[in-house]
């Protein structure tokens, strides 16, 4: 009996102690949350409601700055480009990337001639400096491009960088070409941690071409990696602020932005000039309060297609 | 002999197919090799043979007197309070190697730390700690980024690397590397802890002499592409630590305004870019094998 009382004194010793431990562990993290995200949230909701001034001093507004963010939503303007800007990326590069992502890393997955050589140049951008990689476009796509394209007969081939008709062009084909350089390292990773015999019986049950192999053993075996891109991808649609920053400082042409570059240039860039904030903290709530449910139905939907445990 | 003709007839329509793919590949690979030679190539190129020749001629000499022009003349001018500061190329390497190294490691350990204590303890609240880290991941918060300047700007932190580096990690039990590190521990058999315990260890000791060690390929990983990440970081630099100047923060600026402030030339600073990618080469080459191998990504489940 005494020994019973005494294990039972011990385990309860040792949850006490494992709670202390794990609590520790746990402190300064949680602390820093609640301080970098939840008050810093709970403060952008509040100033979205308010007005601030130069110096710093904040008074309540009630929904002007909605109205105002709702305005530059409806109206032509940078807001409207930018919001219209953000879905058109997103889009090009779910209808245009993904399948040419799944199918380059098909490729790879099946060691076509040279993908060695292929896979270390696919990672140049990596291997350079991404940053280096995106400053190195920037020179490159502007005027010797140009030159080289003038040179070459296309007399009218104009600077793909500073002329602003072809800027949010150049910005994207920018995104979706780097975006190989991780896309082919990640999928064909996945698909080389599906099981070899599932492709041996594949061949036995008749599946002979590369649609097939996709189809039915490879993309339901690498789903929850697709449906984790899909949904990051989503989820920042208007946060990102893509090579913007590398190509033009913070001044890029009106036709290039993104929801993302806009809220930088408006916050972050005028970092002593905090007039412009509430509206900015408006216009996120409202495209938050948006976001946010579709995002984790996209979750909830993707998670309901998946035919494998994620 | 229908059904085999057939057989025959979509598998050569599918070759046709995989072989459209696999030229698209090599133009891809093709296109990404253009402007890595444009640069090497024209780095070693004077100005006028820049503007005169050809813009993918070979150039006349291997001269290299526009990497020794960069090496000698990269500045970055900050004005502080107490005066201007003059960041030269080894003061800005210096904090570029502080940058990339000490922020990621330091990240990685409390993300390590909570992803263990997630993944192995039971304690009130756990199960809600993952499920909002998952929240915080995919939840997409727009337009925070002037509150987070205010608060910022109010503690403190807003231009200082320390305190900067020591509120990093302020969401560590969410994100892709927690993910990893939860995993990682999820699979360290429990057994060997159960031993220490048994031996009369505590519970640091289990982490730190028997958990951290299994752990330690994964958690290298992370810190390896955290100092790629930061190496490349100009964007902190420029938005929240503007009185600081690392390498790649430099650079951007010898983009911009090196022409008009030292009269650099475009050659000059295509030997810039060169230079400034070599660490990273070099990296890449030592640990090409483990950041290709482990580099994946799981589903979001919680």
């Amino acid at each position: 009996m005494s020994m019973t009382n005494k294990s039972k004194k011990g385990f309860t010793t040792f949850k006490v102690s494992s709670y202390i431990f794990s609590y520790s562990f746990l402190l300064y993290p949680i602390i820093l949350f609640i301080i970098f995200y939840v008050y810093v949230n709970i403060n952008s909701i509040i100033l979205a409601f308010q007005n601030i001034t130069l110096e710093g001093q904040r008074s309540w507004v009630g929904f002007a700055n909605f109205k105002m963010f709702l305005k530059g939503l409806t109206e032509s303007g940078l807001i409207r480009i930018s919001f219209f800007n953000s879905i058109k990326i997103y889009f090009i590069n779910l209808v245009i990337c993904m399948p040419l992502y799944i199918v380059f890393s098909w490729l790879l997955f099946k060691k076509v001639f040279g993908s060695p050589v292929i896979r270390i140049v696919i990672m140049l951008p990596s291997i350079i400096s991404s940053f280096v990689f995106c400053l190195v476009f920037r020179s490159f796509a502007g005027a010797p491009l140009q030159q080289f394209m003038i040179g070459l007969g296309a007399e009218n081939f104009p600077n793909l960088v500073d002329d602003s008709n072809y800027a949010l062009g150049t910005t994207i084909f920018y995104q979706i070409w780097i975006s190989f350089s991780t896309s082919l390292i990640v999928y064909p990773n996945a698909m080389r941690s599906i099981d070899p015999a599932l492709f041996e019986s594949g061949r036995i049950d008749g599946m002979c071409t590369m649609w097939q192999e996709l189809r039915y053993i490879i993309l339901p075996l690498i789903f929850p990696t697709v449906s984790t891109f899909l949904i990051v991808g989503f989820s920042g649609m208007f946060s990102g602020a893509g090579p913007l920053v590398a190509f033009y400082m913070y001044s890029a042409p009106a036709q290039a932005y993104t929801m993302g570059y806009y809220i930088l240039v408006e916050t972050l860039a005028k970092a002593s000039n905090p007039t412009g904030y509430p509206q900015i903290a408006a216009g996120g709530l409202m495209l938050t309060m948006i976001m946010a449910p579709l995002t984790l139905l996209l979750r909830h939907i993707l998670e309901k297609l998946s035919p494998v445990e994620g | 002999m229908r059904m085999k003709q057939k057989m025959n007839g979509k598998m050569r329509i599918d070759k046709g197919v995989q072989i459209f793919f696999y030229i698209l590949l090599i133009i891809l690979s093709l296109s990404l090799l253009v402007p890595v030679i444009w640069m090497l190539m024209n780095s070693f190129k004077g100005n006028i043979e820049y503007y005169q020749k050809p813009t993918f001629s070979l150039p006349e000499s291997l001269d290299f007197d526009n990497y020794a022009f960069f090496l000698n003349n990269i500045k970055y001018e900050v004005k502080r309070p107490e005066g201007t500061y003059v960041y030269t190329l080894p003061w800005m390497f210096m904090y570029s190697i502080i940058w990339a190294v000490v922020p990621s490691a330091f990240s990685i350990l409390v993300t390590t730390m909570c992803a263990y204590v997630i993944a192995r303890y039971k304690f009130p609240g756990r199960n809600f700690l993952y499920s909002l880290g998952i929240v915080v991941m995919v939840l997409p918060i727009v337009g925070s980024s002037g509150s987070a300047m205010l608060v910022r700007r109010q503690l403190g932190i807003f231009d200082n690397m320390p305190l900067m580096i020591l509120t990093g990690p302020s969401v560590a039990f969410s994100g892709m590397n927690f993910l990893i590190m939860y995993a990682a521990f999820k699979g360290v058999p429990w057994e060997y802890a159960e031993a220490v315990f048994i031996d009369g260890g505590g519970h640091l000791r289990v982490f730190l002499s028997i958990m951290l060690p299994m752990v330690l390929p994964s958690a290298g990983v992370l810190v390896l592409l955290g100092i790629i990440g930061g190496w490349n970081d100009y964007e902190t630099f420029l938005l929240w630590l503007p009185s600081y100047a690392n390498v790649a923060r430099g650079i951007y600026n010898f983009q911009y305004l090196g022409r008009l402030d030292l009269g650099a030339t475009m050659p000059q600073i295509l030997a810039g870019f060169v230079v400034v990618s070599l660490p990273m080469i070099i990296l890449y080459i030592c640990f090409q094998k483990v950041i290709t191998a482990n580099f994946m990504v799981g589903g979001l489940k919680g």
